[in-house]
């Protein structure tokens, strides 16, 4: 009976194993059904579409890239040839010739006419002289002009920033006004192409967006306008410190930048207004401002403002009164080592200090007479190598 | 009722790693569709900018190129050449010989005529002592400083010449590296771009190459690597750099700067501590602090990211060190994670606290684990007969053929924005390696990321010995 009953007992546990196995495998089978695997299907066709149109557009960009490349070096290679013989051609009626054929042979397709306009556009940043007055009449001959000045009224920022760039490289006067349309347009890429049109083209007023702009100026914009403005006559060139009381910040900073670059040294008697201003940037573009002109009267207002400081203008003035300095400065310099234990300011300080040993505003070295504990900044400061 | 459990158990499983599946191939979708829309927007911005102004400009800023190296002697004199003959007018190349064991410092003493200068080294980061200082004694190479110290690792390495650079930024390098002649100029430019916000650090594209050819640490020809391994590794980083970190960038969510190369503010830098030397994934954990520094400080910041390839990089050719590569990033990754954990799902860190930290938790770090795990409860099932070949073939092939499709959409995006591979048989080979990679690559990768799991539950803190050949010799 027992064993009866174990036999019993373990062919029914038995057996709800056995179902409930069958029942997980049912249920795990079911899982996904029919209609799943069919959308997965249609899934893995998806898939498997995309990949082979990503490998076909792979393919087509590979052939249209060499394709185009090709038609490039070809086109280049006439326009070259055309291009010279324009240039170096001095009689009116051969030139003429020249615009002719290139008018009649190549110049109805928008691609030739898009190489043809960066074969100009190179030249005429490469070269100098009358050439680029000969490059610049073949641009309006060939209704170059009208291609960049239909970019500019395109919808596309990128297209008319382009035109912008064009019509500023072959300098194109006339286009100033459509273009100043955007000096404060929201796109900062538009923005900074006008601005350097501005500086290019303008008779007068070439910094005038300096007074609408309304956005910062980047300091990676300022680089492309110092670069541009190199190439203007330096008489035609305004009192930058008219901006140095603009309320955007930037403007400022470059008005100042701009005083210091090209000698403005009358404006520094003014400029100590802007010792108190605000940003901790203008404070030490000023003092930057006096040491760079060599403009020694503030050298008590900067003694002054230099305890109550933060740390980058303190540093800054340190540096300006090295370059100012005399014997009082040294001292006054030598004196704030006790106040500090700072390794920036002591560092400045040492090199201030020795800097102006140097320039025999001190007698000696005994007359500097550091303390012993500031040994390592000595040393670093008078080491040859560093 | 048994089975009710079971049932219930199971479902969720399998749900759960449906679900899971899904978020992550929907989430990678999202994030190339928005990286192409930043390439594409990167690429017309900057098709035409001239580089030569700042080239030559007064006021370009400062940037200190800090290499750590590390028993790096049988290629250093090449690699501080390239380093030196960058094109920029303001850097200093900062070399740290981490207790080289070998003639590292010694070589590099000959070769640029170096002598120890009185140099006080200021610790505004603890490290590890600094046993001097060396400057060339040649001016042309009046931009190179050479700091030689005890041991202490990268980090630690990288922290000395956070405190001995004086410049504006820092820009931090492999040593065995190669940089494109323009990478400072380019990475320099969204500091200077922005104006807005604050940029922090800036990152840009590393680029595999093995098989490229190199004269005196200049890559002079670019070419696919012709073994598997690194080939594959270049396709992994074209998907991982084009489709992956552009996204995160866009969204101002970036968590990692390749320690290979990445520029940063000094001052951010210092302020937020500098590297941690307690972790192994020192790259990902300063961006993290630097990020968690402004976001305290309630200052609006952005990490930039650049999709040129700037920085040439070998990678490992064998399988040994691509797992103890890969073991180190996965405890870099946990370690981060476990150091921030005060960001996960926090909506005081914005974009970084919602998006950017929970993607890397699941995703990058939560993935190869479920997937391990998926694999493990898919051989039970199969050994208890309990699995539906029919549905698990349809599910292998379409996660297979996701793979494949994505992977020819980096390639496609890399063909279409910097199309570095030129010749046809190298796309031909990149799209052989795209159908071999979830094969053959993936599952190393994951069982290397599970070692590292493992790894780190057991302690382990080391780098683990990183072989390499030496890109001169290519």
């Amino acid at each position: 009976v027992i064993t009866l009953t174990k036999l019993i007992i373990l062919n029914v546990i038995g057996t709800a194993i056995q179902d409930t196995c069958q029942q997980i495998i049912d249920f795990c089978k079911a899982q996904l059904m029919v209609h799943d695997i069919l959308m997965l299907w249609i899934i893995i066709s998806l898939f498997f579409t995309l990949s082979l149109i990503f490998f076909i557009v792979i393919l087509i960009s590979r052939a249209y890239k060499s394709f185009i490349a090709n038609q490039e070096d070809k086109l280049r290679k006439k326009y070259e040839l055309l291009l010279t013989s324009y240039l170096f051609q001095e009689e009116d009626m051969l030139r003429e010739k020249v615009v002719e054929h290139f008018q009649n042979n190549y110049f109805n397709k928008s691609f030739a006419r898009k190489v043809m306009m960066g074969e100009v556009i190179r030249l005429h940043k490469d070269l100098s002289g009358d050439i680029k007055e000969k490059l610049k009449e073949l641009y309006i001959l060939m209704g170059l002009k009208e291609d960049s000045v239909l970019k500019l009224k395109s919808s596309k920022i990128y297209v008319k920033a382009r035109g912008i760039s064009e019509l500023t490289q072959m300098e194109i006067k006339e286009a100033l006004p459509e273009i100043k349309k955007y000096t404060d347009h929201k796109s900062f890429y538009l923005r900074n192409k006008v601005q350097l049109a501005t500086v290019k083209l303008s008779d007068t007023d070439n910094f005038s967006f300096l007074d609408e702009t309304s956005y910062i100026i980047p300091e990676w914009q300022k680089l492309y306008l110092y670069e541009m403005i190199q190439s203007l006559d330096k008489e035609s060139l305004p009192d930058f410190s008219v901006w140095s009381r603009s309320a955007n910040i930037s403007v400022v900073l470059f008005s100042l930048r701009m005083l210091k670059y090209f000698n403005q040294t009358e404006a520094c008697s003014y400029m100590w207004t802007l010792l108190t201003h605000k940003s901790a940037e203008v404070r030490i573009e000023v003092i930057r401002m006096y040491a760079d002109l060599q403009y020694f009267d503030e050298i008590e207002m900067l003694k002054y403002m230099y305890p109550t400081e933060k740390k980058e203008v303190q540093l800054e003035i340190i540096n300006t009164l090295r370059v100012l300095g005399n014997e009082e400065v040294g001292l006054y310099l030598k004196s704030q080592f006790t106040i500090h234990n700072d390794y920036d300011i002591n560092l400045a300080l040492s090199y201030a200090c020795y800097y102006l040993l140097d320039n025999n505003a001190f007698g000696n070295e005994e007359d500097l007479n550091l303390p012993y504990d500031l040994q390592p900044y000595t040393l670093h400061v008078t080491d040859p190598l560093i | 009722m048994s089975f009710e459990l079971i049932k219930s158990v199971l479902s969720l499983i399998q749900n759960g790693i449906l679900i899971f599946s899904v978020t992550i191939f929907i989430s990678y979708l999202i994030l190339a569709a928005i990286s192409m829309q930043a390439a594409i927007q990167y690429k017309r911005r900057n098709q035409y900018t001239d580089y030569s102004s700042i080239l030559s400009s007064p006021y370009a800023p400062s940037i200190s190129l800090i290499a750590p190296a590390y028993n790096e002697g049988a290629n250093i004199i090449d690699n501080v050449r390239s380093l030196l003959s960058l094109h920029y007018n303001n850097y200093q190349v900062l070399i740290i010989n981490d207790g080289s064991k070998d003639d590292t410092l010694e070589k590099l003493i000959k070769a640029y005529d170096l002598e120890k200068v009185n140099f006080y080294v200021y610790e505004q980061i603890g490290t590890k002592t600094v046993r001097g200082v060396y400057k060339s004694r040649k001016a042309v190479f009046h931009n190179l400083i050479v700091i030689d110290k005890v041991n202490g690792g990268k980090a630690d390495a990288l922290n000395v010449g956070l405190n001995i650079s004086s410049s504006k930024y820092i820009a931090c390098i492999d040593v065995d590296c190669i940089l494109e002649q323009d990478a400072l100029l380019k990475l320099v430019k969204p500091f200077m771009e922005e104006s807005d916000h604050k940029v922090i650090a800036t990152g840009g594209v590393i680029r595999i190459a093995n098989s490229c050819r190199v004269e005196d640490g200049t890559l002079v020809e670019v070419n696919l690597p012709e073994k598997f391994l690194p080939r594959v590794q270049t396709l992994e980083y074209i998907r991982a750099f084009l489709l992956g970190r552009m996204a995160w960038a866009k969204l101002n969510g970036l968590l990692l700067i390749s320690g290979a190369f990445g520029m940063f503010d000094r001052e951010i830098a210092v302020k937020a501590g500098g590297y941690d030397h307690s972790t192994v994934g020192e790259d990902m954990e300063l961006v993290v602090r630097m990020r968690r520094y402004m976001h305290e400080a309630r200052r609006k910041y952005v990490v930039k990211y650049i999709p040129d390839p700037l920085c040439w990089t070998e990678a490992p050719e064998t399988y040994t060190i691509l797992g103890r590569q890969r073991n180190r990033w996965t405890r870099g990754t946990v370690e981060t994670l476990y150091l921030h954990r005060k960001i996960f799902f926090n909506p005081r860190y914005g974009i970084i606290g919602m998006l950017s930290y929970p993607f890397w938790f699941f995703f990058e770090w939560l993935a190869p684990i479920v997937e391990f795990f998926g694999i493990i409860y898919f051989i039970v099932l199969a050994l208890f007969g309990f699995v539906s070949w029919v549905s698990f073939v349809s599910l292998l092939i379409a996660v297979y053929m996701f793979a494949v499709m994505f992977s020819t959409f980096a390639i496609l995006i890399e063909e279409l924005t910097f199309h570095q591979y030129k010749k046809k048989r190298e796309m031909f080979l990149l799209i052989k390696t795209a159908l071999m990679e979830p094969i053959i690559f993936h599952p190393f990768v994951v069982w290397s990321a599970i070692q590292g799991n493992i790894d780190i539950l057991k302690g382990k803190k080391s780098w683990g010995e990183m072989t390499r050949k030496g890109l001169s010799q290519n």
